[in-house]
C-alpha cells in the first residue's frame, strides 16, 4: 500500500518545517506530533498491509506493518507526544526537529522488511540521538554522546557483518540474494559462521536493550539528557533492540542460546535492582529501574527459545509496550521535581505530598506501576512472563521473583524517602507540577491504567503477531 | 587508428592547452579570478569530452587501454578539478597563474596515467603528474608550505627510483614492458617487490606514509585535497592494472597475504593515531592513511566473483572518497588562515551554518553512516571481502571503521555544541563547493544500490 510512506513521509517534513519554523516552532510540534496521533490511530486499517519497490541485489523499498510494529509505532507517537507537550525549557527550538528525525528513523526501524533497510534506520537514528544528548545534555555531555556513540555503532557494525555473512549463505543456497527477515534465516551457515552470525545480532540487539554487561552507556545518556530526551530515550531507544529480539533475534531457534539471554536477563534484573537500591540520585535510580525491567525482555525471550512458551513471549512484548509507557512517567516526575526543588538527591527530598500533591498523585502511581502492581500494565506484562517460564525453567524462575522483590523494595523505599515522610524544611516553598508538565505525565498515566484493567486490544495484538509467526 | 586515438587523448589535451593558455595569459593580467575560470571552463570541456567517450573500451596497442573504469576515475579528476577551482577563486597570492596551469597539468596527467597499460607509459604519466604535484605543494611558498613539498619531493624521487628499478627487473625477465606477463625468475620477484613499494608511497600504505601527514598537513588545503584523493586514486588505479592483472597471475599467495598484513596496519594505525590528533587537519590526513587501507583491501581478494564485485565496489569507493576527502580538505581551506584545531573550528555550525552542515554530511560519510555515498562504497568493499571468504578481515574492517566514527564524531561535537570567539571570514565560494559535495554525497549514495549493477565489468585490462 502506498499510504503506509506516509508515515514516512510525515516525520520528514515535520522535521523540516520545524526546523525553519524558528520561534514559533514548540507550538508547531505540537499540532505536527498531535497530526502523527491521529495518522497513526487511522493506519490501524493498513496492519499486514506491505509495500514494495523492484529489487536490486534482493534490495528494496520494503515496509510494511505487522502486529508487531503497529503497537510499536503507536508508542512512539504517543511518547513523542508526551515529551514534546512536556517541554522542558532547556531545550531550544531546533531540538523538535531532532525528535521528529529520531520519530522517522524509529518508524523506519519498525516498518522495514528487510535486514538491509532495517540496519540503514538502525544507523540513521544514531544522528539525532547525537545531536539531542549533546546539544542539550548535563555537564558531562560529551562524553556521554560520544559513549554513546562508540557503544551502539560497534554493535550495530558488526550486525552488518552478520547480515553479509547471512545474505551470501542464502546466495550459496539459492542463487539470488534476498535480504527479507523471513527468508534470510533459513540460510543460516554452521561452525565458526553460525556464531559470528549470531554474535553480530547479539551485540547490536542487547546493547540497545541494554542489558547486564553491556547497559553503562544507558545511564549515563538517561541522566545526562534533558527531562525531554530522557522520556524518549528511555521509553524508545530500548524498544529498537526490544523489537530487534522479538523480530530477528529469535529466529535463532537455539535453546542454549535461550539460557544465555535468559541468564544475562536475570543478572541483569537483579543487579539492575541493586544498583537502584545503591543511587543516590533520583533520576539515575529511574534509570536503572529501566535497566531492570528491560531484563524482562531477555527473559521473556530466552524462555521462548528454550520452551517455545508464547505466554512468556507475548509478555515480553506487552511489557515493551507498558515499559515505554511508564518510564516516562517516572521521567517526567523526576524532572519535575528537580525543576521545583532544584535537587536530585534523594536524602535532600522528603514529604514532597504536602507541598506538590499532584505529584505524589502521579510518582505513586508511576512508581507503583513500575513495579508491578496489578491493575496497572506492568502487572500484566511480569504476570505472563513469570507464568509463563515457569513451564519452561520451573525452579529458576524463582530468581526472577527474587528480583521483583528487590524492584519492589527500591522503587516503595525511594517513595518512602522522597515524597513520604516529613517535610524537609530545607526546601522553602516550592510549587506543584505546572501544567505542561502534569498533563503529558496524567494523559500517559492513565494510559497505563486503561492497559492495566482492559490489556485486551495490545495483548490481543501480540497475540495475533505470534499466531502469524 | 591515429583519429581515433586523438578521440580519446582530447580531454587531457585540453587540459594542457588551457594550461599554457593560462601562462600566457599572464603576461596581460595577473588576475586570480580570471585564471580560475578558465579552470573551471577547461575542466567542464574535458568533463563533456570524458562523457563523450563514457563506455567505451578502446586499446591502443598495449599502450593505453580506454576502459570505462578509467573513464569513471577520470571524470572524478576532473570534477574535483573543477571544485577545487571554484574553491580558490578568491586566493589573492602572487603569481596566481602558475598554480592554476600546474594544477591543469597534473589533472591532465592524471587522466592518462589512469589509462596506461604499459610500463613505459605509466611511468611518464605517473611521473608528469608527480612532478606537477610537488610544485603545487609548495604553492603559496610559505614556510610550512615548502618543507610539505620538500618532504614530498625527496620521498617522491625515491618513489620513483623504486619504480625505475621495479620496471628495468620486469624488463629484464620478460623482455617487455607491456603488463600481463609472467616469468618464474627471480628478477620478476624482485620487479614486484620494488613496483609494490614504488606506488606504495604514493598510496601512503602503513610502513611509506610518514611523509604523507606532513605534506597533507603542510600543504594548502585545496593542494591536500588534490593530493590525497586525485593523486592517490591515479596511483591506486595503477596498482590495480599492475598487480591485479599482471603479478596476481602467478603469485596470487604471496600478493595476498602480503596485502593482507598491509591492509590491517595501514587502516589500524591510521584509524588509531587520527583519535588522538587535536587538529582537524592532521586528523584528516591520518584518515587518509586508513583509507588507504581500506583502498588496498581489494588486493587480498582472489576468485573471480569476489574480484569483479570487488572492482566494481572500489568504483564506488572512489567516488565517495574523492567527494568526502577533497571537500574536507577544502573546508579547511576556510579556516587555515586562523588554525584548523578543534578549538578553531568551535561553534562553526552557528557562524557558518552552510558550511558547517555540509562538513558534517562529510565526515557522516567518512564514519561509513548510512544512507551517504561512504557507507555504500565500504558496504560494497566489504561484501566483497565476505564473498571472497575473508570474513575475519571483513570484521577487522569494519572495526576499523566502528573506531573512526569516534574521531569524526568529535568534530562535529564541536562544530555544534562547544563555542569560541575565534572570527571565520565568509567566503561563499568555499559553501557552494563544499556544498555541492555534501549534496552529491547524499544524492549518488541512495541512487549507487539501483545503478551498481551497470558498474560491473568496467576494467578493460583484464587479461
Amino acid at each position: 500500500m502506498d499510504y503506509l510512506l506516509l508515515l514516512l513521509v510525515l516525520p520528514i517534513l515535520f522535521s523540516i518545517f520545524t526546523l525553519v519554523s524558528g520561534r514559533y516552532s514548540k507550538i508547531l510540534s505540537l499540532v505536527f506530533s498531535s497530526i502523527m496521533l491521529l495518522t497513526v490511530l487511522l493506519f490501524y486499517e493498513f496492519i499486514n498491509t506491505n509495500f514494495t519497490t523492484d529489487k536490486f541485489f534482493g534490495i528494496g523499498f520494503d515496509v510494511g506493518l505487522n502486529y508487531l510494529s503497529y503497537p510499536l509505532i503507536l508508542l512512539v507517537t504517543i511518547v513523542v507526544f508526551a515529551a514534546i507537550f512536556y517541554q522542558d525549557p532547556k531545550i531550544e527550538s531546533s531540538y523538535f526537529s531532532y525528535i521528529f528525525f529520531l520519530q522517522f528513523s524509529l518508524f523506519g526501524v519498525f516498518m522495514s522488511q528487510n535486514l538491509f533497510l532495517f540496519y540503514i534506520f538502525w544507523e540513521l537514528v544514531l544522528i539525532p540521538s547525537y545531536f539531542m544528548i549533546g546539544r542539550w545534555g548535563g555537564p558531562r555531555k560529551d562524553y556521554t554522546a560520544l559513549k554513546f556513540l562508540i557503544y551502539t555503532h560497534v554493535g550495530s557494525v558488526i550486525m552488518l557483518v552478520s547480515i553479509f555473512v547471512l545474505a551470501f549463505n542464502y546466495y550459496s543456497l539459492n542463487g539470488t540474494f534476498n535480504f527479507d527477515y523471513n527468508q534470510i534465516f533459513s540460510a543460516m551457515p554452521s561452525g565458526a559462521l553460525y556464531y559470528l552470525v549470531l554474535t553480530g545480532f547479539f551485540l547490536a540487539f542487547f546493547i540497545k536493550l541494554p542489558t547486564f554487561p553491556l547497559h553503562t552507556w544507558a545511564p549515563d545518556v538517561y541522566v545526562e539528557s534533558p527531562t525531554t530526551s530522557s522520556m524518549i530515550f528511555s521509553g524508545l531507544l530500548s524498544k529498537m533492540g526490544a523489537y530487534g529480539i522479538f523480530a530477528i533475534f529469535i529466529n535463532f531457534k537455539d535453546s542454549s542460546v535461550g539460557w544465555l539471554i535468559l541468564s544475562l536477563g536475570i543478572i541483569s534484573l537483579i543487579y539492575a535492582s541493586f544498583s537502584a537500591l545503591a543511587q543516590k540520585d533520583l533520576k539515575r535510580m529511574v534509570a536503572y529501574a529501566s535497566i531492570g525491567h528491560m531484563g524482562f525482555i531477555s527473559i521473556a525471550a530466552g524462555v521462548y527459545l528454550i520452551s517455545s512458551s508464547e505466554l512468556a513471549l507475548v509478555g515480553g512484548m506487552f511489557m515493551m509496550f507498558a515499559h515505554g509507557l511508564i518510564i516516562p512517567i517516572l521521567f517526567g516526575t523526576v524532572g519535575s521535581i528537580e525543576r521545583s526543588t532544584g535537587t536530585r538527591a534523594i536524602r535532600d527530598l522528603g514529604g514532597l505530598t504536602k507541598m506538590m500533591p499532584n505529584l505524589a498523585f502521579l510518582m505513586t502511581g508511576g512508581f507503583l506501576a513500575s513495579l508491578g502492581l496489578p491493575g496497572l500494565a506492568g502487572f500484566i506484562a511480569e504476570f505472563s512472563v513469570v507464568v509463563g517460564s515457569w513451564q519452561a525453567i520451573t525452579y529458576v524462575s524463582f530468581l526472577i521473583v527474587f528480583g521483583l522483590v528487590l524492584s519492589a523494595s527500591y522503587h516503595i523505599w525511594a517513595l518512602q524517602r522522597t515524597i513520604f515522610g516529613p517535610y524537609n524544611n530545607y526546601l522553602g516553598k516550592i510549587g506543584d507540577m505546572i501544567p505542561r508538565e502534569f498533563w503529558p505525565v496524567l494523559i500517559l498515566f492513565l494510559l497505563v491504567l486503561l492497559f492495566g484493567i482492559y490489556p485486551y486490544p495490545i495483548y490481543h495484538m501480540f497475540q495475533a503477531y505470534m499466531g502469524g509467526v | 587508428m591515429m583519429e581515433i586515438i586523438i578521440q580519446y587523448l582530447l580531454p587531457s589535451f585540453v587540459l594542457f592547452a588551457f594550461g599554457i593558455v593560462i601562462l600566457f595569459w599572464s603576461f596581460i593580467t595577473s588576475n586570480n579570478r580570471i585564471f580560475s575560470l578558465f579552470s573551471i571552463a577547461s575542466g567542464i570541456i574535458s568533463f563533456i569530452l570524458l562523457l563523450l567517450n563514457y563506455g567505451a573500451n578502446y586499446k591502443y596497442f598495449d599502450i593505453f587501454t580506454f576502459d570505462t573504469a578509467g573513464t569513471i576515475l577520470s571524470l572524478l579528476f576532473v570534477f574535483l578539478m573543477v571544485i577545487i577551482s571554484i574553491a580558490t577563486y578568491r586566493f589573492n597570492f602572487s603569481h596566481s597563474e602558475i598554480f592554476y596551469s600546474i594544477l591543469l597539468f597534473s589533472t591532465g596527467s592524471m587522466v592518462l596515467a589512469v589509462f596506461s597499460n604499459n610500463l613505459i607509459s605509466i611511468f611518464v604519466t605517473f611521473e608528469a603528474s608527480s612532478i606537477a604535484t610537488y610544485i603545487l605543494a609548495a604553492y603559496p611558498k610559505s614556510r610550512k608550505s615548502l618543507e610539505a613539498s620538500m618532504k614530498f619531493f625527496v620521498i617522491g624521487a625515491l618513489s620513483s627510483a623504486m619504480i625505475i628499478f621495479g620496471i628495468s627487473f620486469y624488463y629484464i625477465s620478460t623482455n617487455s614492458f607491456s603488463l600481463g606477463l609472467t616469468s618464474n625468475s627471480s628478477t620478476y620477484i624482485l620487479s614486484l617487490i620494488f613496483l609494490l613499494v614504488g606506488f606504495g608511497f604514493k598510496l601512503s600504505l602503513f610502513p611509506f606514509h610518514s611523509w604523507a601527514i606532513d605534506t597533507y598537513n603542510g600543504a594548502r588545503s585545496p593542494v591536500s585535497a588534490l593530493l590525497s584523493t586525485s593523486s592517490k586514486l591515479m596511483a591506486f588505479a595503477i596498482m590495480i592494472r599492475i598487480f591485479l592483472f599482471t603479478f596476481d597471475i602467478s603469485f596470487s599467495n604471496y600478493v595476498q597475504i602480503f596485502f593482507i598484513i598491509i591492509s590491517i596496519l595501514t587502516m589500524t594505525y591510521g584509524n588509531v593515531t587520527a583519535l588522538v590528533q587535536k587538529d582537524v587537519k592532521r586528523m584528516l590526513a591520518y584518515s587518509s592513511v586508513a583509507n588507504a587501507g581500506y583502498l588496498s583491501l581489494i588486493f587480498t581478494l582472489t576468485g573471480e566473483n569476489a574480484l569483479s564485485l570487488a572492482l566494481a565496489a572500489i568504483l564506488v569507493f572512489s567516488i565517495a572518497y574523492i567527494l568526502m576527502k577533497g571537500g574536507s580538505f577544502i573546508t579547511m581551506e576556510n579556516l587555515e588562515e586562523k588554525g584548523t584545531t578543534l578549538n578553531d573550528i568551535a561553534g562553526l555550525g552557528k557562524k557558518r551554518p552552510l558550511l558547517a552542515f555540509s562538513f558534517t554530511v562529510l565526515l557522516f560519510s567518512l564514519a561509513g553512516i548510512p544512507p551517504t555515498l561512504g557507507f555504500m562504497g565500504k558496504y560494497f568493499l566489504f561484501l566483497s571481502l565476505i564473498e571472497g571468504g575473508l570474513w575475519w578481515l571483513a570484521i577487522i574492517a569494519v572495526l576499523n571503521s566502528a573506531i573512526s566514527v569516534y574521531y569524526y564524531f568529535r568534530v562535529v561535537m564541536y562544530l555544534y555544541w562547544k563555542e569560541s570567539n575565534v572570527e571565520v571570514e565568509k567566503n561563499r565560494h568555499i559553501d557552494y563547493a563544499v556544498f555541492s559535495l555534501a549534496i552529491l554525497t547524499l544524492a549518488v549514495g541512495i541512487v549507487i544500490p539501483i545503478i551498481f549493477n551497470s558498474l560491473y565489468n568496467l576494467w578493460g585490462g583484464l587479461p
